[in-house]
């Protein structure tokens, strides 16, 4: 058997190197485009939910997200909870969140930026009451903001306005959205919390922060002890989530489990981000992968149709030189496993290509250059078990197109395959 | 003499429409060890048909054919090639070389398939291509020499692995006639020197008659058997 898989390899590694250049240069690139197109497509299909996962979990819930149960609209016994957090060593940080209603104005008498035709508004949103150092800290959200600045201890009446209740004057919309205008920071807005007990007062912008998180771009940010001073611990009268980030390579199940024990699970959820974001994005998720995966298995019946032709055409032209083979006494498994090689060297070489294109191109690209989506910011979203198993489908297709043209022709009579009939 | 092959009653028809045509007609042959045998005869009187059932390389329609006494026709596709392999050697009419390998990978390549080591099968490649006096162009492809230093690396290939038997079919038909005495030349040296049984198929006389014997074919029956007295 030794003799028969070597001189095999033999013809194959002699049929790759003499095949035309040109020919071989367009089955390669062939190849590797459409194991590009088999990770890429899917990679960036998966990456919107992926991306919009990773977000929530990098900039809202962190690895376990606590909220208030069903029958509580907010976090009771909240200052037990905290002491159990602190006390938790696997947890990094957390931070609470306080959200309250809010009507939001803009005088634009006093704007700067104040166009003609331009009236002013009025609109609904949700505040945000954040502890803007541990959001700094332990979420990063502080990298999010896109003009002005985020807080700092001084600030005073100050707010940072999510990007989708601005709009400059010729900015599309979604259907229904409603803005402020073409608010900048050092802005001078109106907001009236809570209901008609409190009076408006005014708030300066400091910066515009868009984090691809509903919540926060929807609404406005405001440090929470502002918040709680405004509308008393009376109104306000418990966090309605708490982030927390964990420890590295500490799986989040511990620490949850470690949370409910030391908690009331009449009060709490306690959950992890995949548990978090809901039925809805997992959907997404899964409609993506599907798609995905039908997208790649055309891509793969492609390569196989294409690797099939080629080596269907070239055994073909080589029909005599296949029945010389099998005259001078090298048997058909010889000749059927020379084309399979040759077919294998093709898709090895073509995926190598595809490979270094992905690792050192691709990757790096959409890592530095994520694509814009409202809801995240796509990444390719590539994994190594994903890509084994999409690399040894190529292969397993490639040994299969090279192993049937070949076995058609090896089975024919020996002498009519080399007289040509 | 041992006879190295032994044919029967052997018999290959063709459907011809309706019908079947006789290319071969009850065939009786026997060829001893070492012997140069010269298969003659008109286009179509069915020499290659002949050669080609001795060879294995096609089926006849009945009758037998036995080499070193063993009747090979309940060989199945697989053994017909290691027989193949291990026994014979061919010379094909346009040499037949591999394009994808050179001179040297051409010679060696049925012995790789033998299972020599590929240093062994270099070492005998290379001893055979000096005796036929191309050492100085193993690395050449088929595309980059002349018809007849072709013919000489089939030569090369077909004898290498020292098979009992080499089959020739017309192994000069498409060379001038220097190149041609030159193949001619090479055979019959193998023949005395290496004492190998050849059978040739050829439509020029002169060239048959530097064989042992010739055979005369029409009709698909043999009409003439003469020894050559040297």
């Amino acid at each position: 058997m030794f003799n028969i898989v070597y001189t095999a390899w033999f013809l194959a590694t002699k049929y790759f190197s003499r095949f035309s250049k040109w020919t071989s240069s367009l089955i390669i690139l062939v190849i590797a485009l459409t194991f590009l197109n088999l990770v890429v497509v899917s990679g960036l299909l998966v990456g919107l939910i992926e991306g919009s996962v990773l977000g929530i979990k990098e900039l809202r819930t962190g690895e376990v997200f606590i909220t208030p149960t069903k029958q509580n609209q907010y976090i009771k016994k909240y200052n037990e909870l905290f002491s159990v957090l602190d006390n938790n060593k696997n947890i990094k940080g957390y931070a609470p969140r306080y959200v309250s209603n809010a009507r939001l104005y803009k005088d634009y008498k006093t704007s700067i930026y104040r166009r003609a035709g331009e009236v002013d508004v009025d609109i609904y949103a949700a505040v945000t009451g954040i502890d803007f150092k541990k959001e700094k800290d332990f979420f990063g959200l502080d990298k999010k903001i896109i003009d002005g600045r985020w807080f700092i201890d001084s600030d005073v009446n100050s707010v940072i306005l999510g990007n989708r209740l601005t709009a400059k004057a010729d900015e599309e919309l979604f259907t229904d959205e409603r803005v402020l205008g073409d608010v900048r920071p050092g802005e001078i807005i109106e907001i009236k919390f809570g209901d008609k007990t409190y009076a408006p007062q005014k708030f300066q912008v400091i910066g515009i922060i868009n984090s691809k998180q509903q919540e926060y771009d929807y609404g406005i940010l405001i440090p929470s002890r502002e918040l709680r001073g405004i509308l008393g611990q009376g109104v306000l009268l418990g966090p309605d989530n708490v982030g927390v980030r964990i420890a590295n390579n500490v799986e989040p199940a511990v620490v949850i489990d470690s949370i409910k024990a030391s908690t009331d699970s009449t009060l709490i959820n306690v959950r992890s981000t995949e548990e978090s974001i809901g039925k809805y994005l997992g959907n997404i998720r899964k409609t993506f992968v599907l798609l995905s995966n039908a997208l790649g298995t055309i891509s793969i019946v492609v390569v196989t149709v294409m690797l099939f032709i080629v080596i269907f055409i070239s055994v073909i032209t080589k029909q005599r030189q296949i029945g010389i083979l099998k005259g001078i006494g090298i048997s058909p498994l010889t000749i059927k496993l020379s084309y399979m090689f040759l077919s294998f060297m093709y898709t090895f070489v073509g995926i190598a290509v595809g490979v270094l294109i992905l690792v050192f191109l691709l990757i790096p690209y959409f890592d530095a250059n994520p694509i814009n989506f409202p809801f995240s910011d796509g990444i390719l979203y590539v994994t190594l078990p994903g890509l084994i198993t999409k690399i040894f489908l190529l292969f397993v297709m490639s040994i299969f197109a090279g192993f049937l043209p070949p076995y058609l022709i090896t089975k024919r009579n020996t002498l009519n395959t080399i007289l040509g009939r | 003499m041992e006879n190295i092959l032994q044919v029967r009653n052997l018999v290959k028809s063709f459907k011809d429409g309706d019908n079947f045509k006789k290319i071969l007609n009850e065939i009786n042959l026997d060829v001893p060890k070492g012997q140069f045998l010269s298969i003659i005869g008109e286009s179509g009187a069915g020499k290659s048909t002949l050669v080609y059932q001795m060879s294995l390389l096609d089926v006849p329609t009945s009758g037998s054919i036995s080499i070193f006494g063993k009747d090979t026709s309940g060989l199945n596709i697989k053994e017909q090639a290691k027989f193949r392999l291990n026994n014979f050697g061919y010379i094909f009419q346009d040499s037949a070389l591999i394009k994808e390998l050179n001179v040297l990978e051409n010679v060696k390549l049925s012995l790789l398939a033998k299972g020599i080591s590929n240093k062994k099968a270099e070492e005998m490649s290379k001893e055979i291509l000096t005796k036929v006096g191309l050492g100085s162009m193993i690395n050449r492809y088929p595309s980059e020499i002349s018809g007849g230093e072709k013919q000489r690396v089939a030569i090369s290939r077909a004898i290498v692995g020292k098979p009992s038997i080499v089959f020739a079919d017309e192994p000069t038909a498409n060379l001038d006639h220097v190149t041609s005495e030159k193949i001619m030349g090479e055979l019959k040296k193998i023949s005395d020197e290496l004492k190998m049984t050849i059978i040739m198929i050829t439509h020029e006389l002169k060239y048959a008659q530097g064989a042992d014997r010739i055979i005369e074919i029409s009709d698909g029956n043999i009409i003439s058997d003469s020894i050559i007295k040297k």
